[in-house]
């Protein structure tokens, strides 16, 4: 069971927060509704994005339903399911959840609160839940909490405090090479790419959409609603040069502010020549900023032949090939790979491939049994009974 | 004069055959095989990979012209299987062999004595005529005169391609000496699940190796090879009762026959021989079949062997060109049998597997198009120039972009001709023709017409160096290396950086001081990372024109790359020094001041790679003073913050800034992409020089051509 839908479980326990609470009279509707929380559960603690569900009585049509989240709006629905998805961070911390109902004549009729817990440890300072998102190959069934071991390193092998596989909401950031060896028919198969990408994500996940030739050229807002990337898409032409470093590192700034499962799409024919950041730094960045990065590698046909220059103005074939082992590095660390693809018609499979696999990703929680004042925090999972575990390989201390 | 001896004619502009000097990191040694292809040292030849085409040497494969006066043969051969690193693939494999006395020769006319650099490139081209893959080496071929006597040599290489229908272009040339040899032939590798083409080899006592000196492709696949394997491109056999013949074939039924016939080359029929089977038997991924025939009734020559298997369910034949010698012949090899009874004449080497075989205008044709020529020169001459493109457009494209390549090289001819009558009669008149071809090659290649494009890059080319050699003076040679880099942009926009950099050089050859040549040649440099030649053509450059902001900024990055700290932070320093004077607020700086911006960027990222954090925000937050919007300076300063040890000013701000940051729609190059461009305002500044003066000369082709000229007009055209 997804975290999401357990957290949107209707158990007995959460029935036991149906209220009825009862609206000044200047509020209140003549015939007093109830509406109830399902989600989050007052049992568990909440960490990143939470759906915030309530349900309604029978007793009359309810219009509208807002949300609150620590006293502070969080966000509003207008028909059944009344729900929001809120991203109530990382912190180890309770919070208030308030729903407010409103008839169709806009007068307050019903509201209902419940607190989520926090979670009790001997330590709360410095302590967090840390999450790792794992991709399994070389097993084909279901694996359980029991089934994997987390290693730290210098020691220290730390409970799963959380498990949960598959269908966990993310943010991912696509990054579309539009330099001018994607011009034309390239640049418009990767755009439709992007679109079918977020066509498909579920409705809690997001992402934005960044174009890039030798500088940012088109940037979205993070969005599920791929009209949004339509209208941003129409009319974007390649062109230029390629900075792919610096494109990565808009990517990760961009990101940065989000919470929960980040992801990285790259789709690019080329290598960087452009960019004033090296990979060396985009590295160490990501080393605080632990997201995934997928790279849909578009092989050129030059490459193919064994005719492609490993040169350019910006650098030599030594230190180009650096920044190509750092990107490679980049990804291995991140816990993302390379998908290579001989034509852009591929893209869009390419992409569908890497959604799924998001989808199908566990994560685990733990917390970490190392000083809190270690600079790196390296983390490996191994499965017992065999089967691979790509997990990004560590985190700095911020 | 460089004249060059085709097999079909001579060809009397400065068309020959150059390479690149190899480049040093690729070298490696191959050492030479013996008879089955193993590298046994000491070595007599080392392969390189070579480092780029000249533009003549392109345009000769492209234009597919056989002949030359280097005989040659190839032969490819499909492999079964695939090739693991590309599955839509499969390997080919191919023997070129090449006769060695013309290269002895050659190197002799050169007064070689040490290594002889010999020059293979292949273009494979698809049924577009499409280049599918390429191979270029140079075969480095020590004490050539004694080595190659009496010898050949053969290369043997190889390379993937998908199924498909390909004609090789073959080329082997020597570069000192500008003599070369071509050959086509024609490769066809059937769609999967179809049979593999026969393979019809002679035993390896028929073609003994001793003959060769035989090098292998630094490329070359080690897979495991078949028997036959390294194969005579073009094997000698001596007449004999039981000549032994295997035949290799893949996916091949019981019950199939062979019908191999022999015709003398050049004639119209041929003779069915006798063949007895003697045995079949896997070999190395083959089939083998083992024949034998009698070939004593035939006499001695040349012979087109065409085999054919009969019963299969799929027509599957081998053509091959091979030598037949009387018994006892002390010929080893095709390559002594040619030496001995040609001489110094090139071998045929056409015959069945020759897909390119010349047409052949008629005199009387080539009479008329020489008069047709002439007629839209006077129109130039007269100032029409409009009215001289369409004409030469008219007649030239329908010649140019046709399949047969005989007239490419009869069109160069006659215009060639005609060209060096006006050079003789009055040296000026070729600079309105340079300036019509420099406009002609900007059209053709705008309507993506090939091989009219390429001739009229060559013509600018020819006509410049034979300008620059009948006008030998400073300023004659300057407008000779102007042409040539007038040529650069078109070129560079059509992704062919090899001629863009040819045509530098070229330039700068004839004119060390040019300063686009030098800044061209600077591009080069930096583009193959010698930046210790980049800095000292910089250095020219810049006590040339000390205030140029571009020749500034790439020397101080040059110098930063030399390691040069101190010095690069001075240039910089230079640079940017006018943005110290500039207060807060002032308006942004002009596009054209782009090296500044990238001098910031540069000084900040040389101070970050020093750990000198508050010089780098200084240089940065200089930046962003006059160019607020910069976004590499904006990436610059938030990734400051993220540095160890780097907290010099309020990183947050910097990280704030780059959040509310937005892409700007601009049309402008990055200074960063322009970095990398050629310096096209200076390219047509200068165009627009040559322009002026090919005006101003129309007299002197008038008088060449012997008509009046009008001198009214200006040679117009796209750049």
């Amino acid at each position: 069971m997804s975290l999401r839908t357990r957290l949107a479980r209707l158990d007995g326990r959460a029935l036991a927060v149906w209220i009825g609470i009862s609206i000044p009279a200047a509020g209140l509707a003549a015939h007093a509704q109830k509406i109830a929380f399902t989600s989050p559960s007052a049992e568990e603690a909440a960490f990143g994005p939470v759906e915030v569900r309530v349900e309604t009585g029978t007793g009359g049509a309810i219009s509208r339903v807002e949300f609150f989240l620590d006293g502070k709006p969080a966000g509003s629905a207008e028909k059944p399911p009344f729900s929001v998805v809120v991203d109530v961070g990382q912190e180890n911390v309770e919070h208030r959840f308030e729903a407010v109902a409103y008839s169709a004549g806009g007068a307050a009729v019903a509201s209902a609160m419940i607190r989520t817990p926090s979670i009790a440890t001997d330590l709360t300072i410095g302590v967090s839940l840390r999450q790792l998102y794992v991709t399994v190959s070389g097993r084909s069934e279901g694996l359980a909490r029991e089934d994997f071991v987390i290693r730290e390193r210098g020691g220290g092998r730390p409970g799963i405090v959380t498990f949960e596989r598959g269908d966990i909401p993310f943010t991912a950031a696509l990054l579309i090479d539009a330099s001018t060896s994607m011009h034309g028919a390239r640049l418009a198969a990767a755009n439709e790419g992007a679109r079918t990408f977020v066509r498909t994500m579920r409705p809690l996940d997001e992402a934005k959409l960044l174009l890039f030739a030798d500088r940012l050229v088109l940037e979205t807002p993070f969005t599920s609603v791929p009209a949004i990337l339509d209208l941003a898409l129409s009319g974007a032409r390649a062109g230029g040069g390629t900075a792919l470093s610096d494109a990565l590192y808009f990517a990760i700034e961009r990101l940065t502010s989000r919470q929960g499962r980040r992801v990285i799409i790259l789709l690019s024919d080329g290598e960087d020549i452009e960019s004033v950041l090296p990979m060396s730094l985009i590295r160490k960045r990501l080393e605080r900023e632990p997201m995934a990065i997928y790279w849909v590698r578009l092989r050129r046909d030059e490459e193919r032949q064994g005719l492609l220059k490993r040169w350019s103005i910006w650098r030599d074939a030594q230190g180009n090939e650096r920044e190509v082992e750092g990107l490679r590095l980049a990804i291995e660390e991140s816990g993302g790979r390379i998908e290579e693809i001989d034509s852009i018609d591929q893209a869009a499979a390419a992409l569908a491939e890497i959604l799924d696999e998001l989808r199908n990703q566990y994560v685990l929680g733990y917390y970490s049994e190392r000083p809190s004042n270690e600079a790196w925090r390296g983390v490996s999972v191994a499965i017992r009974g065999g089967g691979r575990a790509r997990v990004q390989k560590g985190t700095a201390r911020r | 004069m460089i004249s060059i001896r085709w097999r079909h004619g001579t060809l009397g502009l400065a068309v020959g055959l150059g390479v690149l000097a190899a480049t040093a990191s690729a070298l490696r040694a191959a050492g030479t095989v013996d008879e089955v292809g193993i590298a046994t040292p000491p070595w007599e030849a080392r392969v390189l990979r070579t480092g780029g085409l000249r533009v003549e040497t392109a345009a000769l494969l492209w234009s597919g012209q056989q002949g030359g006066p280097i005989a040659l043969a190839a032969r490819a051969v499909v492999f079964p299987g695939g090739d693991p690193k590309a599955p839509d693939k499969v390997k080919i494999a191919l023997v070129v062999e090449a006769a060695g006395g013309a290269l002895a020769r050659a190197a002799d006319d050169a007064g070689v004595d040490s290594a002889l650099p010999v020059d293979i490139a292949i273009y494979a081209l698809d049924a577009r005529g499409a280049l599918a893959t390429s191979l270029l080496e140079t075969v480095e071929i020590p004490n050539p005169k004694e080595t190659l006597r009496n010898k050949g040599l053969r290369f043997v290489g190889g390379f993937a391609l998908r199924p498909g229908s390909y004609r090789l272009r073959i080329l082997v040339g020597h570069a000192a000496t500008k003599t070369f040899g071509l050959r086509t032939i024609q490769l066809d590798i059937p769609t999967g699940g179809a049979a593999y083409p026969l393979v019809a080899a002679f035993s390896a006592g028929s073609d003994p190796g001793t003959g060769w000196l035989t090098v292998s492709s630094i490329d070359a696949a080690a897979p495991a090879l078949p028997s036959f394997w390294p194969l005579a491109a073009r094997p000698l056999i001596a007449v004999s009762g039981d000549t032994p013949l295997s035949l290799f074939a893949v996916g091949l039924p019981a019950g199939t026959t062979q019908r191999i016939e022999l015709r003398a080359v050049g004639a119209s029929a041929g003779t069915e021989l006798s063949v007895r089977e003697v045995a079949r038997a896997p070999d190395s991924g083959f089939e083998r079949i083992d024949l034998a025939f009698s070939t004593l009734d035939l006499p001695p020559g040349s012979y087109e062997l065409r085999t054919a298997l009969t019963g299969a369910p799929f027509g599957s034949t081998a053509d091959l060109t091979l030598d037949l010698v009387a018994a006892g012949d002390p010929a080893r090899t095709w390559v002594e049998r040619e030496e001995a009874t040609a001489g110094a004449e090139p071998a045929a080497t056409g015959g069945a597997e020759n897909p390119d075989a010349p047409g052949r205008w008629r005199r009387s044709e080539a009479a008329a198009l020489r008069a047709v020529y002439r007629r839209a020169l006077v129109l130039l001459a007269s100032g029409d120039e409009e009215g001289a493109r369409a004409a030469v457009t008219a007649f030239e494209v329908p010649l140019l972009s046709g399949p047969n390549a005989a007239n490419r090289e009869e069109l160069a001819g006659l215009l060639g001709e005609v060209l060096r009558s006006l050079e003789r009669r009055n040296p000026e008149s070729l600079v309105p023709l340079m300036a019509l071809y420099r406009i002609l090659h900007g059209e053709y290649q705008t309507r993506k017409l090939r091989h009219p494009s390429m001739h009229a890059a060559i013509l600018v080319g020819s006509l410049a160096e034979l300008y620059a050699r009948a006008v030998p003076t400073a300023e004659g040679r300057r407008l000779a290396a102007g042409f040539l880099i007038s040529l650069t942009p078109n070129l560079f926009r059509s992704g062919l950086s090899s001629m863009v950099e040819a045509e530098f050089r070229r330039a700068k050859e004839l004119d060390p001081d040019h300063p686009q040549a030098l800044l061209g040649r600077a591009l080069d440099d930096e583009r193959h990372g010698r930046y210790a030649e980049a800095e000292s053509a910089l250095e020219r450059l810049a006590a040339q024109s000390p205030n140029d902001g571009q020749v500034a900024v790439r020397l101080a990055i040059n110098t930063a790359r030399l390691g040069q700290t101190k010095r690069a932070r001075e240039l910089f320093g230079k640079l940017v020094a006018p943005l110290r004077a500039r207060s807060t607020g002032s308006p942004k700086i002009e596009p054209e001041a782009w090296p500044v911006a990238l001098a910031c960027q540069e000084l900040a990222r040389l101070e970050i790679a020093a750990k000198e954090w508050q010089a780098a925000a200084g240089a940065i937050d200089l930046g962003l003073l006059a160019f607020p919007d910069d976004e590499k300076l904006l990436l610059l300063s938030a990734a400051l913050a993220d540095l160890d040890g780097s907290s010099v000013g309020n990183d947050t701000a910097a990280k704030a800034r780059l959040a509310q940051w937005a892409p700007q729609a601009t049309s402008e190059s990055s200074p960063r992409l322009r970095y990398g461009e050629l310096p096209s305002a200076e390219i047509e500044a200068l165009w627009q020089l040559l322009r002026r003066e090919a005006t101003e000369r129309l007299p002197a082709l008038g008088a060449a051509l012997g008509t009046p000229s009008g001198n009214q007009g200006k040679v117009e055209g796209t750049p």
